[in-house]
């Protein structure tokens, strides 16, 4: 970890964490697992389970969705207690229980740690070993390589960081099938190219926080301008992708249309980033690409789900 | 420990509050670990049942 200026962290003595430990409400753990973008994993691992073929106990439906959502919730708890300096310093993270002195970093590294070990263990013996496998590498490639690697290294962290939120519905098809197919790969693929435009239109309007903490993301290191170039050329990339299911077969029509009218206006929003440039309203524009980002993959999933349970998609079935 | 136990050995003493938020952690922690017994208890009469089925069959 970096041993830039966080305070709390590096002043912390057995004691003070003692004294801590019993300030933190339930509500403040719960806050560590990073509950929203904990629902973002859920609702895609759920589709995944959903649109794969064959079928499972809904016990253990509920059981893999559990484990995915725990091992979410474990990652992103061992991202806010490596990331405590940084965080205590940017005004979007500076509330979160470790830098408000809520809760020591040793308690969340013992939190992250324990649910960790708990959801890879409580995959492997009541679903499979091969989601048991793949849900225990998307923690160590969350935490390791993006956090602790990626992250303060390169402006390219979050694109290839971006693979760990891409593989819940994976693991969800291994969950019902046991083996990894080319559709959860594309619907991996999906995610991956979404996270740029995603990470990048937030980085774009909280560049000055991200410069100060020295964290490269990609408008800090090459320049808004060709972040916003950028932005647009994965746009480009992701919303042809997106039709993939429909071509491939495993979605049909009405998620073809969806994915469609959805990623139009994906496009004009990336595309309005760049003509407003730097003029007034760009932190707007970046806003909205951001915001509209999160709904325009909720929304893509759920019409996969739908276009599968109304019986649009054909050949496969839960 | 009690409390006076934790005066008279020098440790810290919580306050009410922070006890009260400390006996809600443990509960909870208590009601996840029996959730999770459950769910493995559960879950392995479900394979042992499907397991069944298939030598029936």
């Amino acid at each position: 970890m970096s041993d830039t200026a966080y305070e709390t962290k590096a002043n912390a003595s057995p004691l003070d964490d003692a004294a801590m430990s019993g300030v933190a409400t339930i509500g403040d753990y719960l806050a560590l697992l990073k509950p929203r973008v904990m629902s973002l994993v859920v609702f895609t691992a759920f589709v995944g389970l959903l649109i794969a073929p064959g079928s499972i106990h809904p016990v253990v439906a509920f059981t893999a969705i559990l484990c995915i959502a725990v091992g979410a919730g474990a990652s992103g708890a061992l991202n806010m207690w490596y990331d405590a300096d940084i965080d205590a310093q940017m005004t979007r993270t500076k509330e979160r229980p470790i830098p408000a002195g809520k809760i020591s970093p040793q308690e969340a590294l013992t939190f992250g740690m324990v649910l960790s070990i708990f959801s890879v263990y409580a995959m492997a013996i009541m679903v499979n070993y091969i989601a048991a496998a793949l849900l225990a590498f998307t923690i160590f490639f969350y935490v390791v390589v993006y956090t602790m690697w990626l992250k303060r290294s390169t402006p390219q962290n979050i694109v290839i960081g971006g693979a760990s939120g891409a593989f819940p519905p994976v693991i969800a098809w291994a969950v019902v099938t046991g083996n990894v197919t080319i559709e959860p790969l594309v619907l991996f693929a999906i995610i991956f190219l979404w996270t740029p435009p995603h990470f990048w239109s937030l980085a774009l309007y909280k560049t000055g926080e991200y410069q100060k903490v020295g964290v490269p993301m990609l408008p800090v290191v090459a320049g808004k301008k060709s972040t916003r170039t950028q932005i647009l050329l994965y746009s480009l990339l992701l919303v042809p992708f997106t039709l993939a299911p429909t071509y491939l077969g495993f979605a049909g029509w009405l998620y073809g249309a969806t994915a469609i009218v959805l990623g139009l206006v994906f496009l004009v929003l990336a595309a309005r980033i760049v003509v407003v440039g730097d003029d007034k309203g760009d932190a707007k524009a970046a806003a909205s690409l951001f915001a509209y980002s999160i709904f325009y993959l909720f929304a893509l999933f759920l019409s996969l789900a739908l276009d599968h349970g109304l019986g649009f998609s054909k050949g496969l079935g839960l | 420990m009690s409390e006076d136990q934790d005066v008279a050995s020098g440790g810290i003493v919580l306050s009410p509050a922070q006890l009260k938020e400390r006996k809600k952690k443990n509960i909870a922690i208590a009601l996840a670990l029996v959730f999770f017994v459950a769910l493995i208890f559960w879950t392995t009469i479900i394979r042992i049942q499907s397991n069944i089925d298939m030598g029936m069959s």
